[in-house]
């Protein structure tokens, strides 16, 4: 961990687990081999 | 980001990660026409993970938001404002996760408006094959 709790850079990215918009299970475990950009969103209005 | 994903290069995913409702979540994906899943994280617990808390009254509601509200006001008039219904004080981010599971760029936003430009996600991705 980095500063503020923050994952660093180089290391491990903590795992994703959670449900998509069709009621699966989306677990970013699954997606190793390939490079993920992952968006956290604000709030929508 | 939705129109330069083929900016992006095979074997790039890109997914969007909200704490809103399914219900939400799902008129904003279609409103938007979203080519990519969306996640719904009502707990915060992932955000937590990466280090995205929530910003300050004022650094959120600064200037900027409020030069948005005149805005919307002299537009819309009172009409045109709609109470929030979610924590409108956390925080956003933005990452690339490279094939082997490490974290290869990192954005923690400070504000509303403080996002990565496409280009510096596009430029962090191309290095991740590099």
């Amino acid at each position: 961990m980095a500063e503020h709790g923050r994952p660093a850079v180089g290391m491990p990215a903590p795992e994703i687990v959670l449900p998509d918009l069709h009621g699966r299970t989306w677990e970013l475990g699954d997606h190793l081999g390939r490079t993920v950009v992952v968006v956290f969103h604000r709030h929508i209005h | 980001m939705r129109d330069r994903l083929d900016e992006l290069g095979p074997d790039t995913e890109v997914v969007l990660v909200t704490f809103t409702t399914d219900d939400r979540a799902e008129r904003y994906a279609d409103a938007h026409r979203l080519p990519f899943p969306v996640l719904v994280d009502e707990s915060r617990s992932v955000y937590r993970a990466y280090g995205l808390g929530r910003g300050s009254m004022a650094r959120v509601w600064g200037v900027r938001a409020a030069r948005r509200y005149v805005e919307i006001l002299r537009r819309d008039g009172l009409a045109g404002l709609r109470r929030p219904t979610e924590d409108t004080l956390q925080l956003g981010g933005d990452f690339v996760v490279a094939p082997d599971g490490t974290i290869a760029y990192g954005f923690w936003g400070a504000g509303p408006d403080d996002r990565p430009t496409v280009d510096e996600l596009i430029d962090a991705v191309g290095r991740t094959r590099s």
